[in-house]
């Protein structure tokens, strides 16, 4: 598995991510590529923002030829959800996932609130 | 045909823990108890590793069981790094810069994973600012007490002697406690701590009980854990972290004893235990 692979695409993902937020409206892929820091090849951009799309981190508006992406306004939403989804797929989750109550059962809620109520 | 006592061991001491792990994480205090169960499932898994691969030349079921072992042992080793490696990485990614993410979310839920808290909208607005204190210190308590660490040591010592496998639920259980009895330290206040495990517990819902078995009547962690902190606050127990650890030595001592002759018992125990011995 190409894990450093795999995290510079997270990385370059986070920086396109940055120039759309700062560009404060939608922006094509030309764009982009001229106010990112690195020198990216114009279909590396294209890819990365079409992944972005495919992943629903942008919306994006056709534009004559091209498209103007933007993101997605519930950015925080969103990163929970795709944090869900993915600690969702991997098996050891409970071990590295604290969560603060686990949910109850019938039984055990009814146990609870006899707890709670003696005080 | 007699079979040497010291033999089982490398089965017995373990398959021991496994049945006291539970009465240790509830009897023990949770800091204490996380700490012998850990030590005890990692230093468990090495002494029965010994004596197998001391065997395992001669022996092939011993090989094979010294096999599979390594392999459940690093096989586990490697989803519990990649776990935690995920994790870290999408606890960077989430909203904010300090250790608390506040996400938009209507439903009730708050979790820590490596390195970031984890609250939902809907959580904070349940809670007033007290009773958010008790939430923040908990989850901060798992972090600052490594306890995901912790959880993967005894997923990996379980994997690699699967009798072990009981104490991965009473070390679960034990590092909740520990946060608990941290979350009722930081606001002075055991009872309101459990009052707030309790509230969010039953603002949260029920789900389709996952226990299997007929009967099974004992209650589930949340209820124990809002008992725990409705009775007395946790004693010292030292007689039972040192019969604990006890247990630890007297199968720490006897597998280099068996290592030292290859010739001993062992193989027989080995194969009573698998079945009719030729």
């Amino acid at each position: 598995m190409a894990g450093g692979e795999r995290r510079a695409a997270g990385a370059l993902e986070a920086e396109v991510m940055t120039v759309l937020q700062r560009g404060g409206r939608p922006l094509n892929a030309a764009d982009v590529q001229s106010l990112l820091a690195d020198d990216l090849a114009y279909t590396t951009v294209v890819t990365i923002l079409t992944r972005m799309h495919a992943k629903g981190l942008l919306t994006r508006e056709k534009d004559g030829r091209s498209f103007r992406y933007a993101p997605v306004s519930d950015e925080p939403g969103l990163v929970a959800r795709r944090m869900h989804r993915t600690m969702a797929a991997e098996p050891d989750r409970q071990a590295v996932l604290a969560r603060f109550v686990d949910s109850l059962s019938d039984q055990d809620e009814q146990l609870l609130r006899d707890l709670l109520d003696g005080r | 045909m007699t079979v040497d006592l010291d033999a089982y061991l490398p089965f017995v001491v373990p398959a021991v823990a496994a049945l006291a792990a539970r009465p240790l994480a509830e009897r023990l205090p949770p800091r204490t108890a996380s700490w012998v169960l850990t030590v005890l499932a990692a230093g468990l898994a090495i002494a029965s590793l010994v004596p197998l691969f001391a065997l395992a030349r001669g022996d092939l079921f011993a090989a094979l069981l010294f096999a599979a072992a390594v392999a459940g042992g690093a096989v586990a080793a490697y989803g519990q790094g990649r776990a935690l490696r995920t994790a870290r990485r999408q606890a960077r990614d989430l909203p904010g810069d300090g250790v608390l993410a506040v996400v938009a979310d209507d439903r009730i839920d708050a979790y820590s994973v490596p390195g970031r808290v984890v609250v939902s909208t809907g959580m904070l607005g349940a809670l007033d600012a007290g009773e958010q204190r008790v939430l923040f210190a908990h989850e901060i308590a798992h972090l600052s007490g490594r306890h995901h660490l912790l959880r993967a040591v005894v997923r990996v010592a379980s994997a690699a002697n699967p009798l072990l496998w009981p104490m991965r639920r009473a070390l679960w259980y034990a590092t909740e406690r520990w946060a608990d009895e941290r979350a009722a330290a930081a606001v002075g206040d055991r009872v309101m701590a459990a009052r707030v495990i309790g509230k969010v517990a039953l603002a949260s819902g029920t789900a389709p009980s996952v226990r299997m078995g007929i009967g099974t009547t004992r209650p589930g962690p949340v209820p124990r854990r809002v008992a725990a902190l409705l009775g007395p606050p946790p004693r010292r127990g030292a007689v039972l972290t040192v019969a604990a650890l006890g247990l630890l030595l007297c199968s720490g001592l006897t597998a280099p004893d068996l290592v030292g002759d290859p010739h001993h018992a062992p193989v027989s125990g080995i194969v009573v235990v698998a079945g009719p011995r030729r």
